[in-house]
């Protein structure tokens, strides 16, 4: 009588191991998916800041509405900038304490409507190179960069960002503009 | 392989995240170059338009514009179509801003 010993096969300890394996493996696959795709969303949100885009929609929409200047500067000037409607009503964006504020007076001696556009601006720089074209330059404090700011500890410092905008004054009516 | 991995979706994430950054660069800068065409501060002829002076990129991408210029009917309409192009991570991203302006 010959006794057959049969190594072929896994055994049932064989395969718990290599089902362990997996399922870590699996796990830290799932957790690297969602973590990317937390990251991408995060860098979408701070390429296009929303409150940013709403900033310098208001500023794209005042100085392309504007018929002109209050006055003209060719070169860089940190005084407010004072834009004038057709209409005759006036538009000022300047920096205070820190803060953008858009004011709006319908003329002069009226009490203008005053608001804060945007926090932490450090500088605010505007000029007019060329009659009908202002350049604006504003540097804010934002965030760091996701992917930047999650391998950080807690208490990470807030970084510079600057905006350069160009816009063509158009609203005089008529003339080259459009 | 759970390394492999890993490396493959950080790189991915970098890839996607440093596209975003450009592509807002890219809009930025053909924006620029048609406020300025618009403005008048740039003249209404086509060609390579070099922006290193009004426009800095918040990425680390070099920024290429070019405008197109067409003249259309009647008199004094302009097609103008400005190109932003730049590589970002050995790929060729093009934003394109096509518009008419007066200029009688």
């Amino acid at each position: 009588m010959t006794c057959i010993n049969d190594h072929r096969g896994t055994s049932l300890i064989e395969l718990l191991v290599v089902l362990a394996l997996l399922s870590v493996m699996i796990l830290v696959g799932a957790q690297l998916v969602v973590h990317s795709m937390e990251l991408l969303g995060a860098t979408g949100r701070a390429v296009s800041n929303p409150l940013v885009v709403h900033v310098t929609s208001r500023l794209r929409h005042d100085v392309q509405e504007a018929a002109g200047l209050q006055r003209e500067e060719s070169i860089w000037t940190e005084e407010p900038l004072v834009l004038i409607s057709h209409e005759g009503t006036f538009v000022s964006i300047a920096l205070e304490d820190g803060n953008l504020v858009r004011a709006q007076m319908a003329g002069f001696g009226t009490p203008p409507d005053r608001r804060v556009i945007l926090c932490g601006v450090t500088a605010w720089w505007w000029r007019n190179p060329v009659e009908g074209v202002v350049d604006l330059n504003i540097t804010y404090l934002v965030n760091p960069e996701p992917e930047r700011q999650a391998s950080r500890e807690v208490g990470y410092g807030l970084e510079r960002r600057q905006e350069n905008l160009r816009f063509a004054i158009r609203g005089g009516g008529g003339g080259t503009r459009w | 392989m759970a390394v492999v991995v890993a490396a493959g979706f950080l790189d991915a994430h970098m890839s996607a995240a440093r596209r975003l950054e450009a592509r807002s660069d890219l809009v930025r800068a053909a924006e620029t170059v048609l406020e300025s065409v618009r403005g008048g501060s740039l003249p209404m002829v086509s060609g390579d338009v070099d922006l290193t002076e009004e426009f800095q990129p918040l990425s680390s991408i070099r920024v290429k514009t070019t405008v197109a210029v067409t003249e259309k009917n009647p008199p004094g309409l302009f097609s103008v179509r400005v190109e932003a192009r730049a590589m970002v991570r050995s790929e060729d991203m093009v934003v394109t801003i096509s518009t008419q302006v007066w200029r009688p």
